[in-house]
């Protein structure tokens, strides 16, 4: 559905050339929630501005539904983009108008027929659960409120995908949430190809299907969600995983363990990814190689319906079979093991 | 109360009665001519500047140096300059139509100041909005920056024709009609302070109720 080719965006001004991202290359197939994550500064905005060309790419093609947008001439590209709906980090509703004419406003611009602009905007106004706020003004909205208006007003002209630019990060975890449950029943039910941009992993587990890393203007790294955040490979991905399924662990036991109450044992991070969580694993570790495990922390979460489980454990026991206890769990496949604090170090 | 007033100022006494009628008849009129030019020219100012819908440097260079110069004279120098201007469009350069000509210059570059400044206060993310929706630059411009606007614009209309009540009296002073001609021929040249501090209090009454509206509309319309 958008294909991206060796896109590259450089801004040159007055004090030189910055390079926000170069050699972008991802194919987002029709139907998917396609995230794209990465730090602050890491070229995000710029990217998805580049999609529907509000900012020029310096290099590259962005092929959109069969249709390189990069070459179109500007009336041309102004009618493809009635078919990309946009929302933003700070919804840019019109102050002016009410709720239901912020959603008519794309359809105005398309020249639809009043009677048939008035119909569209009641049901957009029903997908997004904001029939009564229709003769609203958005300062009279929270901000939730006002997110949903800026959904159904990307919606308007049935667009083939929907761009959103960090679309959640002003709202707070609840709304978040609620809006995230809400692209996803548009992309069920509407079949709308979604592209969205986060610096937050959570919003990456609860709904994308595929995620890139984005990392100082290239990506490092991407794949299925749930094979990314079992396996990463990259450094920037891994710490934005352990961010979100670290999210309860306390302090002290990711300082490495240093001032804990261990005495010679060696803590261990496992990670178990699908069938491998509802295993027995860890007590056949504990019956084979005769080791004491002292379970410091369990989490088990859920990520795109499959089973995602983190422990810590202290091992104690013979040093000789607690190595290779710790062999036999990273042979285990969907098992991730990770040594925080060799006991013989300490 | 304020009929009242007005009945007072006003009653047995035509000259003033008309000359209200004289001085609201330019100021609005030079008004709205005044917009007609004025607002596409603000307007125009801000839109081909750089990174914004319309980029032109050339065309951008061009419209502000129109509000510069024209913003930098002073009004009683412009209005004598523009005398033989105003001769070749009415054919006279003396009466209330005479003076609505250089009230009009006047007003263009204040007006199309106003206007620059309202419209730059609009939030970037709105049109940007509105590109991602496919709006063309006309659209972008009527449907969101100058809605959008439209408080702002309200109150520095009020002002405009605040000052232009104020340029009117000049005008009047050498013989465009109005109440500022009224104030120096009777109250000034004829000594006959009476109708002196009946014009002023006309003009003040004028100019409160002017603010006084203005502000209640842009209030009425400000959503925000
Ligand atoms: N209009 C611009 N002109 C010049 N440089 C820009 C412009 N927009 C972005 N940049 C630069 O491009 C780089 C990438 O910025 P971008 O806004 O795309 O990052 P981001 O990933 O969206 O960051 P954040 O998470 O903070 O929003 C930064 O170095 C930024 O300073
Ligand atoms: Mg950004």
């Amino acid at each position: 559905m958008i294909e991206i080719i060796n896109l590259k965006k450089v801004y040159s001004g007055s004090s030189g050339d910055i390079l926000a991202f170069e050699d972008i290359n991802l194919n987002i197939e029709k139907g998917q929630i396609f995230g794209i994550i990465g730090p602050s500064g890491a070229g995000k905005s710029s990217l998805i501005r580049c999609l529907n060309l509000l900012e020029d790419p310096t290099e590259g093609q962005v092929i959109v539904d069969g249709i390189d947008l990069t070459t179109l001439p500007v009336q041309k590209l102004r009618e493809e983009r009635k078919s990309m709906g946009m929302i933003f980090q700070r919804f840019n509703l019109l102050k002016s108008r009410t709720v239901a004419s912020n959603v008519a406003f794309p359809m105005e611009i398309k020249a639809k027929k009043k009677s048939e602009i008035k119909e569209r905007v009641k049901e957009l106004l029903k997908l997004v659960g904001l029939e009564d706020k229709a003769d609203n003004y958005p300062s009279q909205l929270s901000g939730g409120q006002q997110q949903r208006v800026g959904i159904a007003r990307a919606l308007a002209n049935n667009p083939k995908v929907l761009l959103c630019d960090e679309s959640t990060s002003a709202l707070d975890p609840e709304t978040t949430h609620s809006i995230l449950d809400l692209l996803k029943k548009i992309n069920e039910e509407l079949g709308i190809t979604i592209l969205l941009i986060t610096h937050e992993m959570e919003v990456i587990k609860e709904i994308c299907t595929k995620v890139a890393v984005l990392d100082k203007g290239r990506i490092v790294e991407q794949g299925d969600v749930v094979q990314i955040f079992s396996n990463p490979q990259n450094p920037t991905t891994r710490k934005f995983i352990e961010r979100v399924v670290n999210a309860n662990i306390p302090d002290e036991l990711l300082a490495r363990g240093i001032d804990l109450d261990i005495n010679d044992g060696s803590l261990v991070r496992v990670s178990f990814v699908g069938v491998a969580a509802s295993k027995p694993i860890i007590s056949s570790l504990i019956h084979q190689y005769s080791l004491d495990a002292n379970i410091l922390y369990g989490n088990i979460d859920k990520i795109q319906g499959i089973s995602f489980g983190t422990l810590i454990i202290e091992l104690t026991g013979d040093k000789e079979q607690v190595s290779k206890g710790i062999k036999y769990l990273s042979s285990k496949e969907g098992v991730r093991v990770e040594v925080l604090n060799d006991g013989r170090n300490n | 109360m304020m009929e009242e007033i007005i009945d007072f100022l006003l009653r047995g006494n035509d000259l003033l009665w008309s000359g209200t009628l004289e001085t609201l008849y330019m100021v609005f009129v030079s008004m709205i001519l005044g917009s007609l030019v004025g607002i596409p020219l603000g307007v125009g100012v801000v839109v081909t500047e750089d990174g914004n819908i319309l980029e032109s440097k050339g065309i951008n260079f061009i419209l502000s140096t129109i509000i510069n110069i024209t913003r930098s004279i002073p009004f009683i120098v412009l209005l004598v300059a523009l005398i033989p201007f105003t001769r070749f469009i009415v054919g006279t350069s003396i009466g209330t139509t005479a003076s609505i000509v250089p009230l009009t210059v006047g007003a263009i570059p204040f007006i199309g100041r106003i206007v620059e400044s309202a419209i730059k206060e609009v939030d970037g993310g709105v049109i940007e909005a509105a590109q991602s929706m496919g709006a063309t630059p006309w659209e972008i411009v009527t449907k969101v920056l100058l809605p959008e606007s439209l408080p702002t614009l309200v109150l520095g209309l009020t002002i405009t024709l605040i000052s232009l009540i104020g340029y009117s009296a000049i005008v009047g002073a050498i013989g465009g009609g109005g109440l500022g001609d009224i104030a120096i021929r009777y109250g000034y040249h004829r000594y006959q302070t009476d109708i002196m501090i009946k014009t002023i209090i006309l003009l003040v009454v004028m100019v409160q109720l002017i603010q006084h509206f203005g502000n209640l509309l842009a209030r009425k319309l400000d959503r925000s």
